[in-house]
């Protein structure tokens, strides 16, 4: 083990990001013009130039990565999917009994889904001629990202509501407090139990060539994560409560929920009120997204290591993080979308800034594996219905 | 003359590097050396990675070694000098173009939202088969009926009294050659929440007992209704679900993701979309109402009425933006404003 730890912190390698926001900007909109010219058949063609763009930019050790996927491949995929989109939202509009299928189709398929566009993503990334991979199993696939999260939810139900109910006659007070620390200590920990399980089979899945990648994960990491998220999730819907209180709000808010007559002095400012409400809380949400995906990413990655020998290493900064999702959204809604090319090469920048790879890559020689990606399907299928599992 | 670039070569599915020199000769031939690796050829003999923006190109020769320039932009220069850039990253460069592309995005986003969503929602609305939408006006029905809407409380007397002045109605719109696909019907409820009328997906009008109290004049109760009924004629339901629909897959598609910002946004422009369209709706509605009503009696006057009772008695007006019917007062103000459209001159 020592001789690993030497090894590691001899070299650090950081991502490099060289791409830049007026060139990608002319990619960008051409992509688009032809995209509308030709109907949409171009977006595929679209596509693998962006992921290229995106991939080929980004440099570690003096190589680049490439994006190998081929337009053909990628539009095939894509035409599946939205057919199924398609049919999906008819389907699930006709009637509540065709939703609920449709809802069970979708959930049953998703695991197969998932393992499917990962081994995909992977084959089709290559670093040094080497291309990586995804050996996750299908069995494993259904037990972490379905089963695991159903039971969790089924404990988190049972045990708070079943405490509850069985108190509620005898001690009411216990019943109602008991329940609700009941519910948060398992959703807490049943959060940190599907986290881990879908972490680390994604993780321990991946290979460079045939070198594996690993990791072990620590529940009580990612226990604490979502303590801490939840506390600050809390402790900021207490401070607008306050706040409402303090600055005398507190009538016109239950007016408008009572539905009470409000003399027309005050209608504007409870529209006001209304409206800094919800950017109060849209600004909470994204505080709080920030910092789980902060958090996480940078202790997934502390855990990750290649063939045992280099070391993954995310050093992701809440302030950072937050300032840059913000000013792209702001860039992106003040240039009515035309600022998306600026704002895809600002996050690129910043992640590839906040990742590096520590251990000597030259000592390692990895062969290639002859394995294809073989259709776009899932992964035009995960896109199109937007259930990517995210585990950063 | 010729020029060396340094580099690296990496083995055909091996990730080793070995360092490297390319001598790159005027006539566009290569010699590579390498201690691990020697090759010589023409340019057009070897693989070029695709040309993108200013990215350096990497060489793979035809034994499979690729070589990797450690000063790109010397190499692209060269390899521009001696092969032509590809026709699509001279449009990419192109500034007139990107200005031009930038212009008809804007404006096809425009047309979209504006003219091609409404009008395809409309054409596929028309053409969904009739029980679908009278499945879901029987759901609207037991929907409001969990939303705590109870019978009518109105006399048995009264309520056929409205139901026959509502056949009449709708026997006189007939007369006038407005078709319906689904044939009206009106019914009655009782719901604490005050005036409201709708109108279902399969023609069904839903008037509320305080609704009928409030348009207490034939005329204004007859408005109230034609409004509604324009709903029905124009098939409003349905369009709004098509429409809805169409607009999420769109954005789906066309925003990609990159740090879920585009999912936040991709909603909001959803829900903005909806409330765009389902305004728009409303001014149909109110057109339909006010053109019947005018050709009756020449005058809007009791739909505009009726609009200032309720006008009073909403607590909060949001702003016309965020909501589902455009601002009362501007209704009002279109209604006493109506010029009914000029009539073909018979001969």
């Amino acid at each position: 083990m020592t001789e690993h730890s030497t090894d590691l912190s001899t070299k650090q390698h950081s991502f490099n990001f060289h791409g830049n926001a007026s060139e990608f900007f002319g990619i960008w909109i051409v992509n688009i013009l032809l995209t509308i010219v030709t109907f949409g058949i171009y977006s595929a063609w679209a596509k693998v130039r962006t992921n290229t763009y995106f991939y080929g930019n980004t440099e570690l050790d003096g190589d680049r990565f490439e994006y190998l996927a081929k337009p053909m491949q990628i539009l095939i995929g894509r035409i599946i999917a939205v057919v199924a989109l398609i049919a999906w939202t008819i389907l699930s509009g006709i009637n509540p009994i065709a939703a609920i299928v449709c809802g069970l189709l979708l959930a049953l398929a998703l695991p197969y889904l998932s393992v499917r566009n990962m081994r995909f993503d992977a084959r089709i990334t290559r670093y040094r001629n080497v291309r990586f991979n995804f050996e996750g199993s299908y069995s494993n696939a259904y037990l972490n990202i379905l089963v695991k999260p159903l039971a969790a939810y089924a404990l988190i139900i049972a045990s708070s509501f079943g405490f509850s109910a069985l108190l509620m006659e005898s001690h009411p007070v216990v019943a109602i407090i008991g329940g609700i620390l009941l519910f948060t200590l398992t959703a807490v920990f049943g959060y940190a139990w599907v986290m881990v399980g879908m972490a680390s089979y994604v993780v321990n899945g991946y290979r460079y060539g045939g070198k594996p990648f690993s990791a072990e994960l620590n529940m009580v990491e990612y226990a604490k994560i979502a303590a801490l998220g939840g506390a600050l999730f809390l402790g900021s819907f207490i401070l607008g409560f306050l706040l409402i209180i303090g600055l005398g709000m507190f009538d016109v808010l239950q007016a408008l929920f009572t539905g009470d007559v409000i003399d027309p002095e005050t209608q504007m400012t409870s529209v006001f009120a209304l409206l800094a409400g919800y950017l109060y809380m849209f600004f909470i949400g994204f505080v709080i997204a920030a910092f789980v995906k902060t958090r996480i990413r940078n202790y997934l990655f502390s855990k990750t290591q290649i063939d045992n020998t280099l070391q993954l290493v995310s050093n992701m900064t809440l302030g950072g993080y937050l300032a840059l999702i913000i000013t792209n959204l702001l860039l992106t809604i003040f240039t009515l979308g035309l600022g998306r090319a600026w704002a895809d090469i600002r996050h690129a920048q910043y992640m590839a800034s906040a990742t590096q790879l520590d251990g000597d890559l030259a000592l390692m020689a990895v062969q290639d594996h002859n394995l294809e990606a073989c259709n776009a399907i899932a992964d035009e299928m995960v896109d199109a219905f937007d259930i990517n599992l995210n585990i950063v | 003359m010729t020029e060396t670039v340094k580099g690296h070569l990496i083995a055909p599915q091996n990730s080793t590097k070995h360092a490297a020199e390319l001598t790159l000769g005027s006539n566009g031939f290569i010699i590579l050396k390498s201690e691990a690796h020697q090759y010589q050829c023409q340019l057009d003999a070897v693989t070029l990675s695709d040309a993108l923006g200013s990215m350096p190109r990497n060489m793979t020769f035809a034994s499979g070694w690729v070589f990797i320039s450690s000063d790109g932009n010397k190499l692209n220069t060269w390899i521009n000098r001696h092969s032509k850039t590809p026709l699509l990253v001279r449009l990419e460069r192109n500034l007139l173009l990107i200005c031009l592309a930038t212009v008809v995005t804007a404006l096809t986003a425009y047309g979209l939202y504006v003219y091609a969503v409404p009008k395809a929602a409309k054409w596929v609305a028309s053409h969904l088969p009739v029980e679908l939408s009278r499945e879901l006006g029987e759901q609207g029905l037991t929907m409001l009926d969990e939303m705590g809407f109870e019978a009518s409380k109105l006399e048995q007397k009264e309520q056929d009294k409205l139901q026959l002045r509502f056949d009449d109605l709708i026997n006189k719109l007939k007369e006038q050659g407005v078709e319906f696909t689904h044939p009206p019907k009106m019914t009655l409820r009782f719901a604490s929440d005050g005036a409201n009328a709708f109108a279902l997906a399969d023609g069904t009008v839903v008037l509320t007992d305080a609704m009928v109290k409030l348009a207490n004049e034939k005329l204004q109760l007859e408005g109230v209704i034609l409004h509604e009924l324009g709903h029905v004629h124009k098939e409003h339901v349905m369009t709004n679900l098509v429409q809805t629909a169409i607009l999420s897959i769109t954005a789906a598609m066309v925003v990609g993701d990159s740090s879920g910002i585009s999912d936040t946004l991709t909603s909001i422009a959803v829900i903005g979309g909806g409330l765009t369209y389902s305004r728009i709706h409303e001014s149909e509605a109110d057109d339909f109402a006010a053109q019947q009503l005018y050709s009756w009696h020449q005058s809007t006057e009791p739909l505009a009425t009726l609009f200032e009772k309720l006008h009073k008695q909403q607590p909060v007006d949001l702003p016309g933006w965020a909501s589902t019917h455009p601002a009362l007062d501007d209704r009002i103000e279109t209604l006493r404003h109506y010029q009914p459209p000029p009539q073909p001159t018979a001969h």
